[in-house]
């Protein structure tokens, strides 16, 4: 666009430069007559020769044409200097032409106050104003090119402001963003700090099996080369290891939980044991903190290996002591001395009390290291507390006291080991028993607190301590060990039952009463027997029909009791019998375990789809995950560790049907299809 | 089996034991009683003695007691012979297990000798049942 504009007027500057010539040279009588002087006089005469007039034109005259001759010069170095940046700077040599041309006229007008060369000083005026015009006509023509730079100027100003302040907010930017860099480099630094007082080893790895990170251990630890960053797991760790850590990143990333496990770690000539802590991490990765547990775990075999030792070598000598003992002082071997007989009555005692003593370490480790197993079933606690003092006629018949039982509804439901509780009644009965007095009457009472079934065993013996209080219930607790030798007992007794009432869900504890003696108590949540077992067929027919495969007959037990209320119970524990119970009945809802004796669990969802007119929900609820392909196939899919029974309630509610469905199969035979409730009990 | 129980072969690697478990069944329950001190001693008294009831050890040195129970069953006159464990590992999976071989029940030791033939009795008159 500026070069468009700049061609016109520089042609029109040049066209008028030719006709400014041509106008020169044919001004009429201007050749001939250019120098003449004649016939004129010279302009001071206008001034009357007045010196002070005359002087003041010359010196003006003079100055003002050395100016514009000066003006020019700068003129002429400035577009010398910044012809490459300087636009149209063409017009500026057109200016100076002009400004020298008016320079020339000043001169003249000098030159003719004493000489009267008109014709030149005419001339340089012809050659003035052909210069003005033509500079004239060609800043005319630039005209719209100034008021475009104008233009330019004023937006490079605006620019150049926007500039200022977006320059502005970016140093502001940048100024947050190294503090946030700041406060993030601190923040990293604490949880790198935090992270080396970890002893364990810490790595991070994604789903690709690749290490991204590795914090390493304190010491020792884990065989994990330096440089593992980058590296495969399979290319650092062993196969079997490989697979457990592929398995618990899938089952992290799928549960979203945390997962602890024990691993073996093949070493040279033995096992290594390591705790490893899967934590799912952003983007499909997965924190793994392995800790050494070497040391604990061979402690935990040394510990076991004792009891072991314990159970069977001090039972070995103890089983000929008691059973020898025991014989003679039933009389089998004949009469003794009376002094005799008293000695080996106490040498029988205490061998008994040493059965004890050791059977109530084993029981205290067994709760400890969570391996006491309860065989649950639905029992009536009247009967079992009837039994235990049945049984313990003999034992407190030579302490001269005598128990009473009140039992004002006998018929009460709980679900319990009947051994337990047994063994947890008679600890009662036979602390009550050995610290009341001759004579006493022992009060025993079953009733029902609430949704709760009371054991209460009242003695009328001395109190316990008041500083004893707190501690009766803890291992090795008795008032004072003399008197512990006196009575016989081993100090463990409560601190057992405590842990066998709890395990059962209930409590224990105790109240002191006035004038002296203790409430021993125990109480269980009472199962309700409304449905169980003499209900109306029709009744029970309307709860929607749950079939468990199971081969946990506990565990069925347990099932049987939480979906009560909820749904009709028909257990099976094989494969076989469920295929065989399918094909006769319809069923509202399948809850699965996988690992049956007669085959893998899942098999069976196939096997349903193939053979059942009406698709049935499943729910698996096993030891483990369902592979991916059976997933599809079922309803939910529920872990025994990790579910609570409140789970396991809440997901088979939401599953079962609002109303039951019913079968051709039993149409004819509403009767046929109900399971033997009784045979639970 | 027969209906009432008379002869038990006992197989317990402790002497003492095995004296004080005899004098008490046979004192107490009545019982003909024959002791093997070992497994192997078991499988070769065992055809001849033809007992009713087995009691076995399950620790033993050499044999033990479920290794005797197994070659105690291919003898053709033992397939089908009562056996009870007498055992101080009787944790409930331990029992589980035992009684998954094929016995009828386990007996916990220390027992007590004055009821040790009354146990036995009703463990068999159940199985019998």
């Amino acid at each position: 666009m500026m070069r468009t504009l700049r061609q016109p007027s520089k042609l029109s500057f040049g066209l008028g430069l030719i006709l400014s010539m041509g106008l020169l040279l044919l001004w009429p009588g201007l050749s001939g007559n250019l120098f003449s002087v004649s016939g004129f006089q010279p302009h001071g005469y206008c001034f009357l020769w007045r010196p002070e007039l005359v002087s003041l034109y010359a010196i003006t005259d003079t100055l003002i044409g050395l100016s514009y001759v000066a003006i020019t010069g700068m003129l002429v170095y400035l577009v010398y200097c910044s012809r490459q940046s300087l636009p149209f700077h063409w017009i500026f040599l057109a200016f100076g032409a002009f400004i020298i041309a008016c320079g020339g006229t000043h001169f003249m007008d000098v030159v003719t106050l004493w000489r009267p060369a008109y014709w030149l000083a005419g001339y340089v005026k012809l050659i003035t104003a052909i210069a003005s015009i033509t500079t004239a006509v060609a800043l005319a023509a630039l005209l719209p090119q100034v008021f475009g730079l104008i233009a330019g100027v004023r937006a490079s100003e605006e620019r150049k402001r926007q500039l200022g302040e977006l320059n502005l907010r970016l140093e502001t930017e940048l100024v947050e963003r190294r503090q946030i860099e700041q406060e993030l480099r601190r923040s990293e630094s604490h949880q790198r700090a935090l992270l080396s007082a970890i002893p364990d080893l810490i790595v991070r790895y994604d789903q690709h099996g690749t290490f991204l990170d590795c914090k390493p251990a304190k010491a020792g630890g884990f065989p994990l080369p330096a440089n593992v960053v980058g590296q495969p797991l399979a290319a650092v760790l062993p196969p079997p290891v490989v697979t457990v850590f592929q398995t618990a990143m899938q089952q992290v990333q799928q549960t979203g939980k945390l997962l602890s496990l024990d691993l073996e770690y093949p070493c040279a000539d033995a096992t290594d044991d390591y705790e490893v802590r899967f934590s799912p991490s952003a983007d499909g990765e997965v924190v793994c903190l392995i800790q050494d547990i070497t040391e604990r775990k061979s402690m935990e075999r040394f510990k076991n290996e004792f009891v072991s030792m314990v159970s069977h070598e001090l039972r070995t000598p103890l089983t000929s002591i008691r059973g020898a003992l025991g014989l003679v002082a039933g009389g089998m071997t004949g009469v003794l001395p009376p002094q005799a007989s008293t000695m080996i009555a106490i040498a029988h005692t205490n061998s008994e009390r040493l059965v004890r003593l050791i059977n109530d370490i084993l029981d205290i480790d067994k709760i400890e290291s969570g391996n006491m197993v309860f065989d649950l079933k639905l029992l009536q606690p009247v009967g079992i507390v009837a039994q235990a003092i049945e049984g313990m006629h003999g034992y407190v018949e030579h302490l001269g006291v005598h128990f009473q039982l009140h039992a004002p509804e006998p018929a009460l439901v709980v679900m319990g080991d009947a051994d337990r509780i047994t063994q947890v009644i008679t600890n009662l009965l036979s602390n009550a028993a050995k610290y009341s007095p001759t004579g006493a009457v022992i009060d025993v009472t079953v009733e029902r607190q609430d949704a709760l079934v009371r054991v209460a065993v009242q003695d009328y013996g001395p109190g316990i301590p008041a500083e004893f209080e707190r501690r009766i219930f803890q291992k090795f607790a008795q008032a004072d060990s003399s008197d512990s030798r006196q009575k016989g007992g081993t100090g463990l007794g409560l601190s057992i039952s405590k842990a066998i009432v709890e395990r059962l869900g209930g409590q224990i504890g105790f109240t002191t009463t006035a004038p002296g003696g203790t409430c021993f108590f125990f109480e269980l949540p009472i199962v309700s027997t409304a449905r169980i077992p003499s209900m109306p067929l029709l009744e029970r027919g309307l709860l929607p029909r749950l079939l468990h495969v199971e081969d946990n007959t506990d565990l069925g037990q347990v099932m049987a009791v939480l979906v009560q209320d909820v749904a009709e119970l028909v257990s099976v524990q094989s494969l076989e019998q469920a295929q065989d119970y399918l094909r006769q009945h319809a069923v509202d809802l399948l809850v699965l375990d996988l690992t049956l004796p007669d085959g893998d669990g899942g098999d069976l969802v196939p096997w349903m789809q193939a053979h059942l007119p009406l698709p049935v929900p499943v729910l698996v609820f096993s030891v483990r995950e369902i592979t991916p392909g059976l997933r599809p196939y079922v309803a939910a899919a529920l872990v025994k560790s990790q579910t609570s029974n409140a789970d396991l309630l809440h997901t088979i509610t939401q599953l079962l049907p609002r109303s039951r469905v019913t079968n051709v199969h039993e149409a004819g035979d509403p009767g046929s299809s109900q399971p033997d409730r009784s045979s639970y009990i | 089996m027969p209906i009432t129980l008379s002869r038990i072969l006992m197989v317990e690697d402790e002497s003492d034991i095995q004296t004080v478990a005899k004098l008490a069944l046979e004192l107490v329950g009545g019982f003909c009683v024959e002791v093997c001190a070992s497994g192997s001693e078991a499988l070769t008294t065992a055809p001849t003695f033809a007992p009713d009831l087995i009691l076995l050890d399950v620790m033993m040195p050499g044999m033990d007691g479920v290794t005797t129970l197994k070659a105690l069953r291919a003898l053709p006159a033992l397939t089908t012979t009562p056996v009870i464990f007498m055992t101080a590992k009787v944790q409930p999976h331990e029992v589980a297990h035992y009684k998954a071989l094929g016995a009828l029940d386990v007996v916990a030791k220390p027992f007590d000798p004055m009821t040790l033939s009354k146990t036995i009795t009703s463990i068999w008159h159940r199985n019998a049942a």
